[in-house]
């Protein structure tokens, strides 16, 4: 529907075993905070925090996003087949999803994977309307401290 | 057809005002979007292009990028139509809220 692109950038962090701070500053603002099993989003004024041990979506959404970030979910059987591919230096893998509530949004996800830093880089979603959203990771450092002030929710 | 869900869902688009969230970069205006139920809340931006004089063209998604519907308004015939409603929208009484709630962006002249 909208020809033209549009670009956002920000930064994540990620923590094991369950940690997650996705964030947009350009040209939004919008803060995605996992920590456990509670989830924060902060969206300009508004905010909200969901207990996801007690609702399903967010329950699915937060296992997702936890295992694209770790990589198990190149081997969660129950959400998804995969294709593992080569394509030069990096890997890419194929995932189609097969439970109900994904497949209707998705047709695939593709991660690409550097392998000499061993970590991915990006990450395209292709939505079952024709749309893709691709997630590009620029300069990703490993085994680093991160602070437990970005994971705080108020 | 869930009568429980109607009652029990409140369900507001609102749309912040221009001089809130909006910006406008070229021939694309982009709005901040809520979508407010009795139990959630969900955040998302409004992107919208007016490609002739005629029709308006906009996409309503999350902030990762994922779309939850998108509009196309003809000013000719003052009408509205919802095209790629995203599966958790799709029913018919969400689609009326939103028709309707879309609409107050372009009130008749």
């Amino acid at each position: 529907m909208m020809k033209s692109k549009m670009v956002s950038k920000g930064r994540m962090c990620y923590t094991q075993p369950s940690q997650l701070r996705w964030e947009y500053t350009s040209p939004y603002q919008y803060i995605f905070i996992v920590n456990g099993s509670k989830v924060y989003m902060k969206s300009g004024r508004q905010t909200n925090v969901v207990d996801a041990n007690k609702n399903k979506v967010f329950r699915q959404i937060t296992q997702i996003m936890m295992s694209s970030v770790t990589g198990k979910s190149l081997t969660d059987r129950q959400n998804f087949k995969t294709e593992m591919l080569v394509s030069g230096t990096n890997w890419i893998a194929k995932l189609i999803p097969l439970k109900k509530e994904l497949k209707q949004i998705f047709t695939q996800l593709v991660i690409t994977f550097d392998t000499k830093r061993m970590i991915a880089t990006r990450v395209e979603m292709f939505e079952r309307g024709g749309d893709t959203t691709t997630i590009e990771l620029l300069n990703p450092t490993k085994n680093v401290t991160v602070s437990q002030n970005e994971y705080k929710i108020n | 057809m869930n009568i429980r869900l109607i009652k029990s869902s409140l369900f507001a688009v609102c749309l912040l005002a221009i001089s809130l969230g909006a910006s406008a970069q070229s021939d694309t205006l982009r709005l901040s979007v809520q979508l407010t139920f009795r139990k959630a809340v969900v955040t998302g931006l409004c992107l919208m292009v007016t490609s002739d004089k005629h029709e308006t063209v906009g996409s309503v998604i999350n902030e990762f990028g994922l779309k939850a519907f998108d509009f196309v308004y003809n000013k000719q015939r003052n009408k509205l139509k919802l095209e790629n409603v995203t599966p958790a929208l799709d029913k018919w009484y969400i689609r009326r809220v939103l028709r309707h709630d879309m609409r107050t962006l372009y009130p008749s002249s």
